[in-house]
């Protein structure tokens, strides 16, 4: 409730900005913030670490976060520096509020709460306590397309590489989640998901090549080469 | 004939347990003991009105051939009259083959006394040696029965002074062992002499044998041996000598009654709170006292289904009777309590302390259970006696409709002989059985085959074992999202623990400070002693020597589940591991839950063990299977050249007059063809056996080419991994 309560200081019109690392989670809270507050974000802040093992943010295939950016028709920051991005957003696009994808890691929301607290910002984390495995089943109903990009958990096999999560391979991978008790949302690192459509793209991304690495025990589904695409229910 | 007995009549026998007998015949194979069982119940097996009338009309063992029943039943009944007072026995089957050594062992502790058989050509042989140890380990008192004396006349043309000096030196070889292996207090008690008639001398095949008291009381000997045998009448021999009298005074003679056995066996073989209730009632045999009963034998009956057979050590059993299975933890309820009439079961409602019922209804029994009225009980064997097979086929129904009836058959062969293992291969569907060597297999599938079931087996595979050479680590493996990591490291675990292990005498079931007492007393510190994580029944230990570290406890269950994987699927060929340490050194985990989960830990804690594994010096073991070859003189040579030509050592080789015994072992995947071998090369002159003796580092040169082949039958990735595929860097 307290990042209801939160959303509750936002004013009509006080700016956000999402921070964004192109995955499943980060795009729904997107959705979900801009339903509730009727505006979209002013910006889109990605964090790229230089750790490929970063405890926090998501690393594989944030290069292409820009071509989202653009299929949302949003402005995008890229950094490698936290600080640096939310010190941009600040300056650039006076934003007062940081919305994030965070479901059920206590970690990560402190994380965020810490940063965004150093400058004042307030966190609005609209997916926070949600059921994960009702979550995974309404990801489809919200129009959000996204396909695994990362799998690193057992149970989870190089099949899932690049698998598009329909409604079949979710309801699969919530069995697989029950089975070997991991996070169905794949909160706690199982894995990593990049969205190639959302109600708030405007075109959707068509991947054109990629690559597919596994090392034992975990993959990662490398895009290589991407275009935006019509939407095809596009009106 | 005295020995007809109702039923009731029967119980007034055993109630009184002064006139009971709990006793076992041990042998080495081929020395005589189906052929003095045979004889025993032949002529002193007890039986019942029920049989009675059948009986009567014809010869016994004929009775039992028509009913197709063969006398490996678990436990018969003899009833003989000593000095004018009867005497009910139970002997009790002991499998004298060590393939099955487990069962050995197991029915060593329902039997008192023990019936030594040894061949009187060949004398002592390894596996007389090895079962007279096991009994004497158990307390149970040894009586001498030298069997085919025949020979001495026949083959080696002995005259009576003669056969008696012969004779004299196998007593003397028996008496050393006896020596050598009972406990100071029973060594001298337990010796054999002629003298006290605790040696007998006879041949099961013609059914004869005396004592010396009853040579003396017709002033007979050893010239009537003789005399039989060159051309005198040998049928005159039995009815002046009958074995059974010979045998069953010197159980009578030498063998405690239960009770007088219990008082000095017990504290030996129960290895429980000598301060309880229970202690005291098993060791006084009370049969006031609560019901305590270890099962040596399970049989699955057509009609009657599983009939769990033991010794009572106290306590009086009752039909309706809700007992606990100790081992298993389970409650059930005794549906019948029997005894056995000869070979036969008789519903008898009761039996007291001392006694061998046959109990019906308790579907959970194995052999090696402990059953008990007090839910606690300390157990007679530890949770399972870990069997290790180490040959497999695959078997097959040749019609498909038949596969349930087959599988009804393997199972119910697994119950009555849990070294035969059974299981499915999930990924082929093949039903797969294992065995301690390729003869095991062998009897098994006849097994099968007689019960009208039409089968295939494909070819025998060897199972092999991974194992470490070296010490290797710690070194550091993280969990798939990265977020955790794992330290380990890896040693050989010493030998003699890992014969604790697998004679389940620490298993994971125990307190764990009983497991580190154990341990301190081979010789850890105490420490690492008090830290063991779990044990793995394939014969490793994971240690927990973390200082310190976060969220361990709840994390532990996870590790543990990846360090049984990995014993389970080794790193070079997905066989089981055996003899390792393994060390969980250090482990840093994500502070969140989330991040932390089974399907993160798991992985990672497997994926340590096996890099470290791997640079250990990982190697596999292969089973060595101990080879004995029996024959005249001449073969000698041709056996020899087996040997050698088969991977094999010739070990030892004796010599007795014209006869020679060769003694080696072969790897157990050298062994398919033998059968055809020695035939062909002794013109199937020579007698053999095989028996499982140990694991054993496959050679060096073999190693690679091995790895490759068990790897592509699995259909694993060719090539052994690198241990960089499984081990992480900071």
């Amino acid at each position: 409730m307290a990042d209801g309560s939160a959303l509750g200081k936002v004013d009509g019109s006080s700016p956000y900005a999402v921070l964004f690392s192109g995955g499943k989670d980060s795009n729904c809270a997107m959705v979900r913030a801009s339903h509730k507050l009727g505006y979209p974000p002013s910006v889109l802040i990605t964090i790229r670490p230089s750790d490929p093992d970063d405890l926090i943010y998501h690393h594989v295939n944030t290069e292409w976060t820009g071509l989202q950016a653009e299929a949302a028709g949003l402005p995008h920051i890229m950094e490698m520096e936290p600080d640096r991005a939310i010190q941009e957003a600040i300056d650039g696009y006076s934003i007062r509020t940081l919305v994030t994808g965070g479901i059920a890691s206590r970690f990560q929301k402190r994380k965020f709460e810490e940063i965004a607290g150093s400058y004042g910002l307030r966190v609005f984390s609209p997916l926070w306590g949600l059921d994960q495995e009702a979550y995974m089943r309404s990801l489809v109903d919200d129009g959000i397309l996204a396909m695994v990009v990362r799998a690193s958990s057992l149970g989870l096999d190089r099949g899932w590489l690049g698998l598009k999560l329909d409604r079949d391979n979710i309801e699969r991978l919530i069995l697989l989640s029950r089975r070997y008790g991991f996070n169905p949302s794949l909160e706690g690192g199982e894995g990593e998901t990049f969205v190639l459509d959302s109600p708030l793209y405007h075109r959707a991304i068509a991947v054109d090549s990629a690559e597919a690495r596994w090392f034992g025990d975990r993959g990662v589904y490398l895009i290589r080469q991407a275009h935006l695409t019509d939407k095809p229910n596009a009106r | 004939m005295p020995r007809f007995k109702t039923t009731g009549e029967a119980i007034n026998i055993v109630t009184n347990r002064e006139q009971v007998r709990n006793f076992g015949i041990i042998a080495h194979v081929d020395h005589g003991k189906t052929t003095t069982s045979d004889s025993l119940l032949a002529a002193a097996g007890m039986l019942s009105p029920s049989v009675a009338g059948e009986a009567l009309a014809m010869d016994y063992m004929e009775l039992e051939q028509k009913r197709q029943m063969t006398i490996k039943a678990a436990n018969v009944t003899l009833y003989y009259e000593y000095e004018g007072k009867p005497y009910v026995f139970n002997m009790i089957d002991t499998p004298g083959h060590i393939d099955f050594t487990g069962k050995v062992t197991r029915s060593l502790r329902a039997i008192d006394g023990a019936v030594v058989v040894v061949d009187a050509v060949e004398g002592v042989m390894t596996q007389t040696e090895t079962v007279l140890r096991q009994a004497l380990d158990e307390r149970v008192r040894p009586v001498l029965y030298i069997n085919k004396i025949d020979r001495l006349v026949k083959e080696l043309r002995l005259t009576p002074d003669k056969m008696q000096a012969w004779l004299s030196n196998i007593i003397a070889e028996v008496n050393q062992l006896i020596t050598i292996y009972a406990e100071p207090e029973f060594r001298d008690k337990f010796k054999v002499n002629i003298a006290d008639d605790s040696v007998a001398f006879g041949s099961s095949k013609d059914k004869w044998g005396f004592t010396l008291s009853m040579a003396k009381r017709v002033n007979g000997g050893f010239k009537d041996i003789y005399d039989a045998y060159t051309g005198g009448n040998i049928a005159d021999m039995s009815s002046k000598f009958p074995l059974h009298e010979a045998v069953l005074s010197m159980v009578v003679k030498h063998h405690p009654p239960p009770h007088v056995a219990q008082r000095y066996r017990i504290p030996k073989i129960w290895k429980g709170d000598q301060n309880s209730e229970i202690y005291k009632a098993i060791i006084n045999c009370d049969e006031n006292g609560p019901v305590v009963m270890m099962v040596t034998t399970v049989v699955v009956d057509p009609q009657a289904g599983i009939v769990a057979v033991g010794r009572l050590f106290s306590g009086t059993i009752r039909d309706g009777d809700m007992l606990y299975l100790i081992n298993s933890k389970r409650q059930e309820r005794v549906q019948s309590v029997n005894m056995f009439m000869g070979p036969f079961r008789e519903m008898v409602g009761s039996l007291p302390a001392g006694n061998i019922p046959a109990l019906l209804g308790l579907e959970h029994a194995m052999a090696g259970e402990t059953l008990s009225a007090i839910k606690d009980t300390y157990p007679f064997e530890g949770i399972k006696y870990v069997s290790e097979p180490v040959v497999t086929i695959a078997v097959e129904p040749k019609n498909p409709r038949d596969l349930p009836k087959l599988v009804e058959a393997l199972q119910n062969m697994h119950i009555e002989d849990p070294n035969l293992v059974v299981r499915i291969n999930e990924e082929t569907g093949e039903t797969l059985m294992s065995g301690m060597g390729v003869l095991h297999l062998e009897i098994a599938t006849t097994m099968i085959k007689d019960q009208g079931l039409d089968i295939v087996t494909s070819q025998p595979l060897i199972n092999y074992r991974e194992t470490i050479t070296g010490a290797a680590g710690p070194v550091m493996s993280k969990s798939p999202n990265r977020h955790n990591k794992v330290f380990i490291r890896v040693e050989p675990l010493q030998k003699d623990v890992v014969d604790l292990i697998l004679s389940g005498q620490i298993n994971d079931n125990m307190d764990k400070k009983q497991i580190g007492k154990i341990l301190r007393e081979h010789g850890w510190d105490a420490d690492e002693a008090k830290s063991v994580i779990t044990v793995d029944e394939r014969g490793n230990l994971f240690i927990d020597q973390t200082k310190g570290v976060q969220f361990l406890q709840e994390s532990i269950d996870s590790l543990r589940a990846g360090f049984v994987d990995a014993m389970i699927n080794g790193p070079l060929s997905y066989e089981f591991v055996r003899g390792l340490k393994v060390v969980l050194h250090h482990f840093v985990p994500h502070e969140d839950p989330a991040h932390r989960t089974y399907a993160q830990l798991m992985p990672a804690a497997r994926r340590a063990v096996l890099g470290a594994m791997l640079l250990a010096n990982p190697t596999l073991l292969e089973p060595v299977l101990a080879v004995e070859v029996k024959g005249t003189s001449d073969i000698i040579g041709p056996v020899a050249s087996i040997f050698s030509s088969k991977r094999g050592k010739l070990i030892d080789m004796q010599q007795k007059e014209i006869f020679a015994i060769m003694q080696g072992e072969i790897p157990a995947s050298e062994t398919f063809d033998l059968a055809e071998i020695i035939r062909g090369a002794t013109a199937g002159k020579a007698v053999w056996n095989t028996s499982f003796k140990n694991w054993s580092p496959v050679p060096s040169s073999l190693l690679q080419p091995l790895i490759n082949s068990i790897r592509k039958r699995k259909g694993l990735p060719e090539g052994v991994p690198r241990p960089e595929e499984f081990i992480d860097q900071d």
